[in-house]
Parts: C-alpha cells; sequence; structure tokens
C-alpha cells in the first residue's frame, strides 16, 4: 500500500528531490548496497537507520557522489536529483556537491580559523562580492548552526581549538554556508552532548523550511524526534521506507521490529 | 593444595597476590624492559661519543686555521716604475709593467725592505747576527774558546770563515797524515794546523793541537789520532765557516720568501682598478708562507734541521722574529679564505667561489627538484589513476633514491659528451647550472618520496570535508592538502637540499674540482649559473688532498666547518618552516 502510494507521488510530482532507482554499490568485490530504491522528498527530513555496517554511510554518499573518491567504489543504477541524473558523464560532481551538501560523522574542521572554515564554501562558488557580504554568509551560517554566540568574539582563531560539539556545528554551518539544496548529514550528532544535539536537531528541524535533509543516526529517539520519513537498511538492503511514525508504531517487517525493539542490531 | 590448606577454601588464585608483590611475568617484562632501555642509552652515548669525536678533531683543527699570520706591509706604488714616461697614468700602461721584475722587485720587494727599515729593523744586519751567533754556538759546542771574540774582532765574516777553512783543511791533512804511516809528515802536518788555529785566534786550540803532534812523536800516530778526533776542531771549523759565509749573504729573495710572493697580480690589479694610488702608499695584511705557520706558532723552535720549517734558514727565521717583534707579522681573522679562490698554495686557498658555486647549485637544485618533485608527487598521489604503470614508476622512483651518486655524475659526463659533441660541451663544463642539474636529479627521488608521504599523512576527513563543500580536486589539493603537507615537504626539500650540498662524486666527474681562472673564480660574487664554478666538497676534496700537512689538517678542516655551520643553517631554516606551517587538527 505504501508502496503503490510512493510511486504515484513520483509521476509528475515535483516535492521528489532526489530519487534513487535499482542502486548497486560494490566496493571490489563487496556488494555493500543491494538495488536499493528510495524517494527522498523535497522540505522533509529523511532519516536512514540500520545496524553498524548495513550501508548507510555508502548509500548516504552516493546522493553527492562522495564515493567518486573511493578507487574501488562501483555505483550502479540510476540516481536523479530534481529529475537529472547524478552520474550522468555531463555532471561535474564539483557543481552537484555545491548543491548537496555533507555532515561528517566525525568533525572534520578545516585547520584555519573559524572564519575561514565557514567562508571557504561561498568563497570558491562565488557566492559573496564583497567582503561585508561574506561576513554576512558567515554570521548567518554560524547562527543557524547555533555556533554564533560561542564563536562570535574567537571567528580567527583556528577551528581545531573548539571542542568535538563545537566543531561538529562548525561544519554545519560550512555545510550551510554554500545554500544547498540537500544535507546529508551522517550521525551528526555522535559527538555531540544532548544540549548541542537537542541544538542541531532544532537546526534540522528548521533547514526543512528550504531544504530536503537526510540524516543517518543510531538513535531512534532522534530519527523519531526529526524525520518525517524513515528508511531502515539491513545487510545492504533497504528493508523498510515510510512514514516515521508508521516505522516506529507499526512495522510492516518483522526484520524492521526487531531493530527498533533492540533485538537486532 | 598449598592455597587449600592457607585459605581454607578454593579462591581464585589472582585473590591471594599482593600488589606489592611482583609476579614473575611482570619481573621479566621488567627485566626486558630495563635491557632494552639501557641498550638504548648505550646506543645514545655510543653516538654522542662519535659525534664528540668528529667534531672535535673538526674544530680543533679547522678553527685555528681561521686564524692567519699576515705582514702588514705598506705598498709604495712607484712612479718610477708604474708611469715611467712620466706622462698620464694609464691601467694599460700598468698592466704592460712586468709582474716579475717591475711588481714583485720593483714594488712588492722594495715595499717589504722599506716597511722593515721603517719599523727600525736592520735587514742585513739581522741575518748577518742570526748566522754570526749560530757559528758562535757551533765554535763553543767544538771547544774552540774566545770564538764570539774573534768574531767580533773579524773585520769581515766573509774573510774569517776564509782563515776557519783554511785550519779546518790543515786539520784535515793532518788527520790524513795521521792515518798514514810516515811519523815525520804527520808531525808537519799537525804542526802546520796547530799554526793555522793559532792564525785564526784559537790560542789554547793550537796548543791542544801541538800536544798532540808531541803524542805523535812519543806514543805513536794511533794513539795521536785518537786524540785528534776527539777535538771535534775540524768540524765545528767548518761548519761555522758555513755560518759565516751565509751572514753578509742577504738577499730579497730571502724576504719575499717569507711573504707569499704570488700577491703581485693583487698589488697590479689594486692599482690599475685605483690609478690614484701611483705615487702613494696603502697597507696592505699579507699572507705570511704557510710553511711558517707551525714556527710562528710555536711548533717548530728554529733550533736544528729537525725544528726547521722546510725551505727556510735561521737568517730569515731571524727576519720573522724581528718583524713579529716590531707588530709588523701579526695573527689576524682570514676573511680572505672566504673570498680568495681554491689554490694549492695554503696561504691564499679560499673557498669563496666554491660557497658561491654551491650556493648557485643549491637554488638550481632548489628549482628543479622542488617544482618537479612537488608536482610528480601530486600527480602520482593525487590524480594519477592507481595501474600497473604507475605502480611502475613509483618502484622506479623508490630505486633511483637508492642509485649511488657517482652513476649521476656519469650521467652528468654523458650530457657533457653529448653537448661536447653538438659543440658546446665546454661552455657549460664545470658550471653550476650543470652541476645543479645533476644533483637536481639526485635529489628528485627523495623529495617524491618525502612529498609522497607527506601528502599520504593528510587526513582523508580534511579531503573529504573539501570536497563535501564542493571544492574540486584540484582546489582540495592545492587549498587544504598541499598546505598541510608543506612540513613535511619543506623537511623533505631541505634534507634533499642538504645532501646535494655535501656530494662531491658527481661533481667531481663533470668538471667543478679543476680550476680554470675563469667566470666565478675571477669574481665569485658577480658570475652566474652559466660561469666555470667550484663547490664547497670538491675543495674540502682537494684541500684534502693537499701536500702540505697544515693545509691537509687545517684549512680543509676550516671548510668542513663553513659547510656544517651551511647544514646547520639549513636543518635550523627546516625546522622554522616546519614550526611556522605545522597545524593541529
Ligand atoms: N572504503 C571502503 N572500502 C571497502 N569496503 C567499505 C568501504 N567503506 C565501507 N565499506 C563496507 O561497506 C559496508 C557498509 O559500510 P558503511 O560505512 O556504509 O556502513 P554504515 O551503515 O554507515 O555503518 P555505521 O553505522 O557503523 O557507520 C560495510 O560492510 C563496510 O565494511
Ligand atoms: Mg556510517
Amino acid at each position: 500500500m505504501n508502496d503503490m502510494q510512493l510511486d504515484q507521488r513520483v509521476v509528475g510530482s515535483d516535492d521528489i528531490k532526489i530519487s534513487a532507482r535499482n542502486c548497486q554499490v560494490f566496493y571490489g568485490d563487496t556488494h555493500a548496497i543491494k538495488d536499493v530504491t528510495v524517494d527522498i522528498e523535497d522540505k522533509m527530513v529523511t532519516a536512514f537507520i540500520g545496524p553498524s555496517g548495513c550501508g548507510k554511510s555508502t548509500f548516504l554518499r552516493c546522493l553527492n557522489r562522495m564515493n567518486d573518491t573511493i578507487e574501488s567504489c562501483r555505483v550502479e543504477g540510476d540516481i536523479r536529483l530534481d529529475g537529472e541524473d547524478i552520474y550522468d558523464k555531463r555532471v561535474d560532481p564539483v557543481q552537484l556537491r555545491a548543491k548537496v551538501g555533507m555532515v561528517f560523522q566525525k568533525p572534520n574542521p578545516f585547520p584555519k580559523s573559524i572564519y575561514d572554515n565557514v567562508a571557504y564554501g561561498p568563497k570558491i562558488h562565488g557566492l559573496a562580492r564583497t567582503k561585508a557580504e561574506l561576513d554576512e554568509i558567515v554570521e548567518r551560517s554560524l547562527r543557524r548552526a547555533a555556533l554564533w554566540n560561542e564563536a562570535k568574539d574567537r571567528l580567527q582563531e583556528p577551528g581545531t581549538g573548539l571542542s568535538g560539539g563545537q566543531q561538529q556545528r562548525l561544519c554545519i554551518a560550512r555545510a550551510v554556508a554554500t545554500g544547498p539544496e540537500v544535507l546529508l548529514m551522517d550521525e551528526p550528532c555522535s559527538a555531540l552532548d544532548p544540549i548541542a544535539t537537542a541544538q542541531v536537531e532544532e537546526l534540522i528541524d528548521e533547514l526543512r523550511q528550504s531544504y530536503s535533509v537526510v540524516i543517518v543516526t543510531h538513535s531512534m529517539q532522534q530519527a523519531a524526534r526529526v524525520s518525517q520519513k524513515t528508511a531502515f537498511f539491513h545487510l545492504g538492503n533497504l528493508v523498510e521506507f515510510g512514514v516515521t511514525s508508521k516505522i516506529f508504531t507499526n512495522p510492516e517487517d518483522p526484520r524492521t521490529e526487531s531493530y527498533i525493539t533492540g533485538r537486532i542490531g | 593444595m598449598t592455597d587449600a590448606s592457607i585459605s581454607g577454601a578454593p579462591k581464585p588464585p589472582a585473590a591471594q597476590v599482593s600488589l606489592f608483590q611482583r609476579s614473575q611475568q611482570v619481573q621479566r617484562r621488567h627485566q626486558k624492559g630495563a635491557a632494552l632501555r639501557y641498550l638504548g642509552m648505550a646506543a645514545i652515548t655510543l653516538v654522542l661519543v662519535f659525534l664528540g669525536v668528529l667534531l672535535w678533531s673538526i674544530f680543533s683543527r679547522g678553527l685555528p686555521a681561521l686564524w692567519q699570520y699576515q705582514a702588514e706591509i705598506e705598498i709604495y706604488y712607484d712612479p718610477a716604475i708604474l708611469n715611467s714616461d712620466g706622462g698620464e697614468v694609464t691601467a694599460e700602461e700598468i698592466e704592460g709593467v712586468s709582474l716579475r721584475s717591475g711588481f714583485e722587485q720593483g714594488i712588492f720587494a722594495v715595499s717589504l725592505e722599506r716597511t722593515l727599515e721603517n719599523a727600525g729593523i736592520d735587514i742585513e744586519g739581522t741575518v748577518a747576527g742570526a748566522w754570526i751567533g749560530q757559528a758562535t754556538g757551533i765554535l763553543d759546542s767544538a771547544g774552540l774558546e774566545n770564538g764570539s771574540a774573534i768574531i767580533q774582532s773579524a773585520d769581515s765574516p766573509t774573510d774569517l770563515a776564509q782563515e776557519f777553512g783554511q785550519a779546518g783543511n790543515a786539520l784535515r791533512a793532518a788527520n790524513t797524515a795521521l792515518d798514514g804511516e810516515d811519523p815525520a809528515a804527520a808531525v808537519e802536518a799537525l804542526t802546520a794546523a796547530s799554526e793555522a788555529l793559532a792564525a785564526a785566534g784559537f790560542e789554547a786550540a793550537a796548543a791542544e793541537v801541538a800536544s798532540i803532534a808531541a803524542t805523535a812523536e812519543g806514543e805513536g800516530l794511533e794513539a795521536a789520532d785518537t786524540a785528534l778526533s776527539a777535538t771535534g776542531y775540524q768540524q765545528g771549523l767548518f761548519d761555522a765557516a758555513t755560518a759565516l759565509r751565509q751572514a753578509d749573504g742577504y738577499e730579497q729573495g730571502d724576504l719575499l720568501a717569507i711573504i707569499y710572493a704570488a700577491n703581485r697580480r693583487d698589488v697590479r690589479d689594486r692599482v690599475v682598478n685605483n690609478l690614484d694610488l701611483v705615487g702613494d702608499t696603502s697597507r696592505e695584511g699579507v699572507p705570511i708562507s704557510i710553511a711558517l705557520t707551525r714556527y710562528l706558532s710555536g711548533e717548530l723552535s728554529g733550533v736544528g734541521q729537525a725544528q726547521m720549517p722546510p725551505g727556510f734558514d735561521i737568517g730569515q727565521l731571524a727576519l720573522v722574529d724581528a718583524m713579529r717583534d716590531a707588530g709588523i707579522i701579526d695573527r689576524n681573522f682570514r676573511w680572505s679564505f672566504f673570498t680568495n679562490t681554491y689554490s694549492q698554495n695554503g696561504a691564499v686557498a679560499g673557498i669563496g667561489p666554491a660557497l658561491m658555486g654551491s650556493a648557485y647549485m643549491m637554488l638550481v637544485v632548489l628549482v628543479f627538484s622542488l617544482l618537479f618533485g612537488v608536482a610528480a608527487s601530486i600527480y602520482l598521489e593525487e590524480f594519477a589513476p592507481k595501474n600497473k604503470l604507475t605502480d611502475f614508476i613509483e618502484i622506479n622512483i623508490a630505486n633511483l633514491a637508492a642509485v649511488p651518486s657517482i652513476v649521476f655524475g656519469i650521467l652528468g659526463a654523458a650530457i657533457l659528451f653529448t653537448l661536447g659533441g653538438l659543440g658546446f660541451g665546454n661552455s657549460i663544463r664545470g658550471t653550476a647550472l650543470l652541476g645543479g642539474i645533476v644533483l637536481s636529479l639526485m635529489t628528485l627521488p627523495t623529495i617524491v618520496i618525502a612529498t609522497r608521504a607527506a601528502l599520504k599523512a593528510v587526513p582523508p576527513s580534511i579531503r573529504d570535508a573539501a570536497l563535501g563543500v564542493g571544492a574540486s580536486k584540484v582546489q582540495t589539493v592545492f587549498h587544504h592538502v598541499l598546505p598541510l603537507a608543506a612540513p613535511g615537504i619543506l623537511t623533505g626539500t631541505i634534507i634533499g637540499i642538504a645532501q646535494a650540498l655535501g656530494e662531491t662524486a658527481p661533481l667531481l666527474l663533470i668538471g667543478l674540482s679543476v680550476s680554470t681562472g675563469a667566470g666565478l673564480l675571477s669574481s665569485p660574487f658577480t658570475g652566474g649559473l652559466l660561469e666555470q664554478a667550484q663547490s664547497m666538497p670538491t675543495v674540502v676534496f682537494l684541500l684534502a688532498q693537499n701536500e702540505d700537512a697544515t693545509v691537509r689538517e687545517g684549512l680543509a678542516q676550516s671548510a668542513i666547518i663553513v659547510m656544517l655551520l651551511l647544514l646547520f643553517a639549513l636543518n635550523f631554516l627546516a625546522i622554522m618552516l616546519r614550526r611556522r606551517f605545522e597545524r593541529r587538527w
């Protein structure tokens, strides 16, 4: 029933942001993602959950072609952003990644100042013509990432000097600074304390107003709190994909149920 | 069993081991740890000892050699020689003056003598005094009494030498007669010798010989022969005569030999470059012959054959002493060592062109190997597809790093011969450019390996971060990876360059050791890359082979000190740059 609804939406619907069809990913001979078909809707938060090693990160990285950097990685199938095949030969991954931003599992600020960390993306994409514009983008991004108050007095200090949670928020600020349409977040809160987590979740909720957000998380509660749609991966398969409340209250697949109730993991 | 009997009930054995008691396993571990620690300490001590011995042997010999005995001479640029026609002085006219008769004898030697005379040194008197003192000493030790009174009262030492010679000859004739069979002839010869001694003023010796004549008559020829030989008069007279004969034999050459005489060219250049000097004077510090260094420093006493500096006699040593007493000869820091060119003559040898040549080569190496090395590494590490071909290239670069440097020298020589065939081999032979290229080839693999290691060490998360915000591959590399790898690259580069700085073998092969008197050799600080050059290691190599021990063990070490200081400076630079660029993440 759910599947039918999805299919109906795809046809002629413009609030599908990313659609993946029969996606396969191989690391050399390892088949890491098996025939995954999923639609990421615009202005919504989609959560990927699943046991460790099931391929969440791998699939997430397919969506902005970060897997291109891994020599042994091979992606098959069809992934479209706004109806355009992102693996088409004519697509420059650089342009794609400006539209599909990413926040990584481990905070990875550049070893530069906080300001430069945020300003780097806008600079290389030519988003600001003047210093004032750039300043404004930096401030806006830091505010969105709930880091402004802590960082405003130390913008010229190295980003690597921040605490782990602050670093992660800096990375989020860096990702939103380029004005992406889709934001991919790979366990963004795994290094954060509950307060910072709440801030980030709030931020995610706010980002939803303008972007489509995909978040990988190991926390059921977080998935339940922030997402509207949830996808459950298991051993490279997309086991179940649907409305979050339904997945958590009334899963169709027994594997989903046992995972969210903590029996497999 | 015992456990059970002590505690009464079975317990896990761990619960009974006190923390204060070391278990056997822990004890063994401690022993191993301690052994390793002592081994490490021993190794470090050994290394420090070697380093200490090395540095001590270099500095203890090289540092003193950086000070040199110099004579400060007031050179008078005699217009009678330099401007013989009396008209306006021209450079051509001066260059036309013979180096040997004009500059060395006419100007240099005359100025030298004037300088001594102005300092109140009586040159001829000093030389004569030395020889007379020598003769007096000889006479005294030969048992010929009041020799000094005799010499003093004589009008001319040469005439006296004549008399001494005659007396010596008479003694020798007597000696020969005593070896014969005829007692009458022997007595006659002894009497003649006695008379000759008396004529020369040696009364007591004459009486002694007369008494030997009596012995010959009474006890026989053999006893007389023994008695005569015991006196040593004959040898003493001959030696004293030899010394006296030199007393008024002073020649200009004796004084010139004290100073390094080849400075005539310098003197000419100076006056050619400054025509106003004609008719005027200038004070110049001129190095003393290197053979005298050990005498001046007190290592050789100048008494007795073994203690004489080779090639010098006591007359000259007396002049040296007088000059030193008058403050003409002094020990000065040897600035000329850093500007002069290499020479076999240790008094004027220097490392000016070698320093410049090495600097130029370092520059070439820096540009070539850093540019190509870093470019090659970035391509291989970041952009090249991983396939058989790149694997092959990689292995070959690693192999290249292990190729002995002389092979690169042969490669350079091959280039040279090829160019020689094309007709311009000679113009590039021995130039800093060719040396630099050969050294670059040698340094390239080192830099490639260091750079690739540095690039590899940049955490992948940084690349992800940059790619994630939409930086291109090239932007990622140049904005993020390269700056992070810079300290490693710089360190590798500087190590490579330092290695190249000390490399000798390849440079010898491409002609950087032969001094041709052209290019950088005559103008070390203005010449360019395409001039004939020398290099530090080749000059050290040549100095260390000098036939003069003073150069071998002194100047060679001085050059090594300079090279070591350069290396230390380079290493310091490497550390500073690393500090400057190093970032935490
Ligand atoms: N670079 C790689 N090369 C080879 N295999 C890889 C690579 N990255 C991931 N894999 C494999 O692909 C599978 C999926 O990995 P992935 O990182 O996507 O898991 P995940 O769901 O994100 O796990 P976690 O929750 O622990 O982050 C795993 O079996 C992993 O071993
Ligand atoms: Mg993951």
